[in-house]
């Protein structure tokens, strides 16, 4: 029997397709070539393509650098993000780094995993990444983050909801996601909501993913 | 928040699941969404087919389009809280004894 394939409604369809180009595009650190490369880092080391990578090959012995250390970063934010400690943050700082960046790198790693997740369940091809768009960081960030609880600055304590906030265009592209893929923030109270899932299924399903991630909030 | 919506919505449930699937989870296609789950979280290309099938046959397409996006939305949030250092809230620590998860020193709330 022919299994028709999963078309994905266009709702999330057009929040994929906003992400990626954000990708693309210059962040508030990062060049665009740096993101969409970075991007490549996460594809090639989540495993949702079974063989070949467009990643960067790493060779562990040789000196840290600025482009090694981004690549790093971005691999242990894909593929093990519950390991990391303070010190981590501190040793990314200390190495040259900036809050700005790592929390940019890490808002467009989280990202390029949640779209690429979606899409490895419903059987299809990871979206192909847009053209680089050219341009100069921005420079946006948030000049009201603190401290305050978390490993970098955030606006007000540090929360799931403003874990980016530090860098606004971040901040912008996870609440996007969210709100498409799961719930936006003024529908999470909504105990009953009912999505093609119901809250409890879709809860179901967040609490497992959570628990296998090794995350505990 | 899945106790407290199946509590709101009168929805038997066993929270148990999360941890061990075979304990069910009383809600409807469970079975089929922890596997689901457990596919595309371990990147399981073998069964990623067979347990997409199977929660459409139990729940219909949209049912595995949520599913698919729920994995998707939670991959990342997990990812940000555990690279912030956000620490678990209070009322969790209760839930993490009750399902016997051990939460880390550095994310207990102080």
């Amino acid at each position: 029997m022919a299994v028709d394939a999963i078309t994905v409604p266009k709702a999330e369809a057009a929040a994929i397709d906003r992400a990626l180009w954000s990708i693309a595009s210059p962040g508030a650190t990062l060049t665009g070539l740096q993101r969409r490369q970075l991007a490549g880092v996460v594809r090639g080391c989540s495993g949702f393509i079974e063989s070949g990578s467009d990643a960067p090959s790493i060779d562990p012995t040789r000196p840290s650098s600025d482009v090694d250390g981004l690549v790093m970063l971005t691999r242990r934010l894909t593929t093990e993000a519950q390991t990391f400690r303070l010190s981590d943050v501190e040793d990314f700082l200390e190495a040259g780094g900036s809050a700005e960046t790592f929390v940019e790198i890490l808002g467009l790693t989280a990202r390029i995993q949640a779209i690429d997740t979606f899409c490895f369940g419903l059987g299809l091809d990871l979206p192909v990444l847009p053209p680089v768009i050219e341009g100069t960081p921005t420079g946006e960030t948030a000049g009201d983050a603190r401290l305050s609880g978390g490993w970098v600055p955030t606006v007000g304590p540090a929360s799931p909801p403003n874990a980016l906030s530090l860098v606004p265009a971040e901040y912008r592209g996870m609440h996007d996601l969210h709100g498409v893929f799961y719930l936006s923030v003024d529908r999470m109270a909504d105990l009953n909501a009912d999505r093609g899932l119901h809250r409890t299924q879709m809860e179901l399903v967040a609490a497992r993913t959570s628990l296998l991630n090794e995350c505990y909030f | 928040m899945l106790r407290a919506s199946a509590e709101e919505t009168g929805r038997p449930h066993n929270l148990a699941a999360v941890v061990n699937p075979m304990a069910g989870s009383l809600l409807p296609a469970g079975s089929e969404l922890l596997a689901f789950t457990d596919a595309v979280i371990l990147v399981d290309h073998h069964e990623m087919p067979l347990a997409r099938q199977a929660l459409r046959d139990a729940a219909g397409t949209e049912a595995v389009v949520r599913a698919a996006a729920c994995a998707g939305n939670f991959q990342m949030m997990n990812r940000l809280l555990d690279a912030i250092g956000v620490k678990v809230w209070a009322g969790a620590m209760a839930l993490a004894d009750e399902l016997g998860v051990s939460v880390p020193d550095h994310l207990r709330p102080n």
